[in-house]
């Protein structure tokens, strides 16, 4: 008992120090605007999303059961949150039509060098955040009616007991040991022309999906800085 | 170095039946239907599998054709019996002899296989195999060992790149994929056991097990990479095996006399994609090991053209002393087929080209633009034809 006491007590300790920092993006030259003022509407694409447990040998285990909740939380607070700026949504959950597929892994690799670019810059991008999909994307918006796409991708990790234990041992000693961490991006995409408009990154060494209110939180983290 | 994969993969990954233990004691059946327990890691090895198998199915190398699926899954519907809605098929457009199970119940076949077998009895007992793979599930097995070494993000290639992300929910490319759902030869030796009886059971020729496995070794043993005889000392396994197999075969043969071997049903199945199967396989470059598969499949079917038609272009490209002879005799044996390619008279033509037979060469050159006349290097061909 005393044993998970502490460990308790650590990972309230890890939360309180847990740091979080967004990294946001906004093309300058690609403002904002809807087709219809009153149709306001966002394709929300199947977040990609998996919740991990970090083993004490610093492995990470997949988990569905948290993977499915986390990934829950995270649709229906987008979709309330884009709803109070009086935004409707509509779920892209599974896209088969093999160019949408295409579309969707596209943004997969665009979405990894935009994160890759934000550490290293390409001689290219330096002051221009001008990334597009290409006019391509306008299947999205025939088939789910709406101007702008919203991608979301998150890693988020867990440290077991004997992970914490490790850590704290490994403190003790002066040595800092990783925990669990939450990374990933919310980006978004105009469907008439490709442009990614937005791009916000998020690195958290805290936060928990498994659970509504920081799940909540995260969210906030994610949607931070969005021009809608 | 990808030849050496691709050969290894298709020896680790699949064939080599023997029926010799009880093995399949050891394993824990999970009952039809069966899904994991969300908290466990088996859901989380799941999790993954399942976005690979999305990934499959959406892929352009995904093979579609309604009849053929049909036929392959029917197949694997009959021998995995009660277990059949648990299984699912997918034939993959992969120029390999190879076929692999995912945990979670998704059997994959490349086109590969489906030239190189004979008849429907040696996919059987392949598929059964692989059918043994995912009920004795031996690749979860592997999979939960390499996440517990190397971890969820290395096994999977989703590895998170420095305070970046990783490749966003992707998996390796569909050719290389099967690798991280080999098996150890322990399992090997019990699907190879279990396969048989499946095979067996549903009446195929016992015989045709062996065959499987001997032919491969065959092309194995053409590949210039490996010195002749190398391969099998390499492999003692394998030559244990093969033997295992071969006096499994033996002792079961007299048990029965109306064994099936159902070649007609697999070339009705396949023949509409033989062509193009055939173009894959030469698009790979190993002529030594096709030439040594194009003459095995011409024998076994003489009156199919095309099997002809890639030994010879096996032997034209291959290009060694009397391959020139060996090509020409290969078209001619194509061209007196009913189903004769067109570009046999392409074939006959390079060849008399390179040999000075100007003549020659223009008779099937002008043969072969008769005979296919939209085809894509006809302007080649007419510039040929200016220099002759």
């Amino acid at each position: 008992m005393r044993y998970r006491e502490m460990i308790a007590l650590l990972a309230l300790g890890a939360m309180l120090s847990a740091c979080t920092s967004t990294q946001k993006q906004v093309a300058a030259t690609a403002p904002v605007n809807w087709t219809a003022e009153a149709g306001k509407r966002v394709v929300l694409i199947e977040p990609d999303v998996e919740l991990s447990e970090l083993t004490a040998g610093g492995i990470t285990e997949a988990r569905a059961d948290w993977t499915t909740t986390g990934k829950n939380f995270i649709k229906t607070d987008i979709a309330s949150s884009l709803q109070a700026k009086g935004i409707a949504t509509t779920s892209a959950d599974t896209i088969t039509d093999p160019h949408e597929v295409q579309l969707v892994k596209l943004y997969g690799a665009v979405g990894l060098s935009i994160m890759q670019n934000a550490i290293f810059n390409l001689p290219t991008k330096k002051n221009n955040f001008d990334w597009t999909l290409g006019p391509g994307v306008s299947a999205l918006r025939e088939h789910y009616q709406g101007d702008y796409a919203l991608f979301v991708f998150v890693r988020d990790s867990y440290t077991t007991a004997g992970r914490a234990l490790l850590m704290l041992g490994a403190a003790m000693m002066g040595v800092g040991i990783q925990g669990g961490q939450q990374i990933g991006f919310a980006s978004l995409v105009d469907l008439r022309t490709g442009r990614v408009v937005w791009f916000n990154q998020l690195v958290s060494t805290g936060g928990n999906l498994k659970e509504e209110k920081p799940a909540a939180t995260t969210v906030k983290n994610l949607l931070d800085g969005m021009p809608l | 170095m990808k030849l050496k994969r691709a050969l290894s993969l298709s020896c680790a990954g699949l064939l080599l039946m023997t029926a010799s233990g009880q093995a399949a004691d050891r394993y824990a059946m999970p009952p039809p239907g069966y899904t994991p327990d969300m908290s466990s890691d088996e859901a989380g090895i799941w999790m993954q599998v399942d976005k690979a198998e999305a990934n499959i199915k959406t892929s352009p190398q995904l093979v579609r054709d309604e009849k053929l699926n049909a036929y392959v899954g029917g197949l694997v519907c009959k021998l995995a019996a009660e277990y059949c809605p648990s299984i699912r098929v997918y034939i993959v457009d992969v120029p390999e002899f190879n076929a692999y199970a995912m945990p979670n119940g998704a059997v994959v076949v490349y086109t590969g296989l489906l030239l190189q077998a004979e008849n429907e009895a040696q996919l059987a007992f392949v598929l059964g195999h692989e059918i043994t793979h995912y009920l004795h599930r031996h690749s979860l097995e592997h999979l939960r060992m390499a996440v517990n070494t190397t971890g969820f993000l290395a096994v999977f290639g989703i590895a998170a790149a420095g305070a970046g992300v990783g490749l966003l929910g992707s998996v390796a490319s569909l050719a290389g994929v099967g690798a991280i759902y080999s098996n150890s030869r322990d399992e090997e030796r019990d699907a190879d056991d279990q396969g048989f009886r499946i095979g067996t059971q549903n009446g195929y020729a016992p015989g045709q097990a062996p065959a499987i496995w001997r032919f491969v070794a065959d092309e194995e043993k053409a590949n210039p990479d490996r010195s002749k005889s190398l391969f099998l000392a390499d492999h003692p396994e394998s030559a244990e095996r093969m033997t295992t197999l071969q006096k499994a075969a033996d002792t079961a043969a007299p048990t029965r006399s109306d064994w099936i071997v159902n070649e007609d049903a697999f070339h009705a199945a396949t023949d509409p994609f033989v062509v193009k199967w055939v173009a894959d396989e030469l698009s790979k470059g190993r002529m030594e090991q096709s030439v040594v598969m194009f003459r095995r499949l011409a024998a076994n079917v003489p009156s199919r053209g095309i099997y002809q038609y890639g030994l010879g272009e096996a032997y034209r490209r291959r290009n060694q002393p009397n391959d020139v002879a060996a090509a020409a005799s290969a078209y001619r044996g194509a061209l007196a087929c009913a189903d004769a390619p067109a570009e046999s008279w392409r074939g006959l033509g390079l060849l008399a080209m390179k040999g000075g037979d100007n003549a020659g060469a223009k008779e099937s050159f002008t043969q072969y633009r008769a005979k296919a006349p939209d085809a894509s290097d006809k302007a080649m061909i007419d510039f040929y034809l200016t220099q002759l």
